[in-house]
């Protein structure tokens, strides 16, 4: 994501969290920064590496998604595969996609399969909370 | 409670199908002047189509016709930038997904495994329609949500963890922007302001589009 992105994010973050934008997530040089400070520093071009590495903290960035995240929901399709029962299918608005189908986007590492791999990660988060 | 429960108290303009033209929804918002607006189509973070991908409106220009009005925006992602772009500029609640909405069926509506995610859905129109606030409504939503993933959860159906997987991705994705202070309808009166709305009950509605295009 390019420093015109994240001054964009910011600025969305900020009109429409207003509550949280001066709340400081790091400190560069001794000086807290807050959502406001960044994107000002961002914008008057000031230590904007730093800036940046603190911006991914917060979230800035996609979330990225490792291999073993690619490998856990991999195996979890193809665990529902092997269920040897009428599969039921994943819709969007225009489609219904297979267990299959939805096996062979994760493989290929294609948007729809980022999207399968991020429902995945999100239901082990949704898992842990619930273990506590 | 459905569409003809709705249609009690509320006036209803329905556009599906060949009707959801951008013409019709413009003409439709001119002559009705909706406090409601339900939203059902493709979409992505900017933008919002209607029938055949007709773009409707996007973050640049468009969702300004929304200023003054409460809106569900079924669609995916526009939660994004389409959704808080619209309450930057004036509308008053917007209730869209950040994520792309997916649910998980064996067929065609009514099915178990798809239940929970209309039910949630519609819970927004639902209490809309009885007058409460547009915070109310997300919250009720989000409790039907809830109930739904305690119930698959449980459930000892094989796929029941695709099910909670994509209820989790759904309710985690919804969004409510804007003030959120004006509800669509009074909740004490039996004829309520004029309400327009898109077409069908979304559990239903989302497959027939599917079939239609």
């Amino acid at each position: 994501m390019s420093a015109q992105e994240k001054i964009a994010k910011l600025q969305t973050f900020i009109a429409n969290n207003p509550a949280l934008a001066g709340v400081p997530f790091a400190i560069i040089n001794g000086r807290q920064l807050t959502p406001i400070t960044a994107l000002s520093m961002l914008q008057l071009n000031q230590e904007v590496p730093s800036v940046i590495v603190a911006l991914a903290t917060l979230g800035v960035d996609p979330p990225t998604l490792t291999n073993t995240d690619w490998a856990l929901a991999e195996a979890y399709y193809q665990d529902l595969l092997a269920i040897p029962t009428k599969a039921p299918k994943i819709y969007q608005i225009k489609t219904g996609m297979s267990l299959e189908d939805a096996l062979r986007h994760i493989q290929a590492r294609d948007a729809i399969g980022r999207s399968l791999v991020q429902a995945n990660v999100n239901l082990l988060t949704f898992m842990a909370r619930r273990m506590q | 409670m459905g569409l003809a429960v709705a249609q009690a108290r509320m006036q209803v303009r329905d556009l599906s199908g060949p009707d959801a033209t951008k013409a019709n929804l413009d003409a439709a918002l001119n002559e009705v002047d909706p406090i409601l607006c339900y939203w059902l189509g493709h979409g992505n973070a900017d933008t919002y189509t209607v029938q055949n991908q007709e773009v409707y409106m996007q973050t640049c220009s468009g969702d300004e016709k929304l200023s003054g009005r409460n809106v569900i925006l079924l669609s995916c992602s526009c939660g994004i930038s389409l959704g808080p772009d619209m309450a930057s500029k004036g509308a008053l609640a917007v209730h869209a997904w950040a994520v792309d909405f997916t649910w998980v069926a064996d067929g065609v509506p009514p099915d178990p495994k798809s239940d929970g995610f209309f039910e949630a859905v519609n819970e927004l129109w639902f209490a809309h329609n009885e007058g409460v606030l547009p915070t109310v409504a997300h919250t009720r939503s989000l409790a039907v949500w809830d109930k739904w993933i305690d119930y698959w959860v449980a459930s000892s159906d094989p796929y029941a963890s695709l099910v909670v997987q994509h209820l989790v991705h759904d309710r985690d994705g919804m969004r409510l922007f804007g003030v959120g202070d004006t509800p669509s309808n009074p909740p004490t009166q039996e004829i309520a302001l004029p309400v327009w709305e898109m077409p069908l009950i979304a559990g239903q509605g989302l497959l027939l589009f599917a079939l239609i295009l």
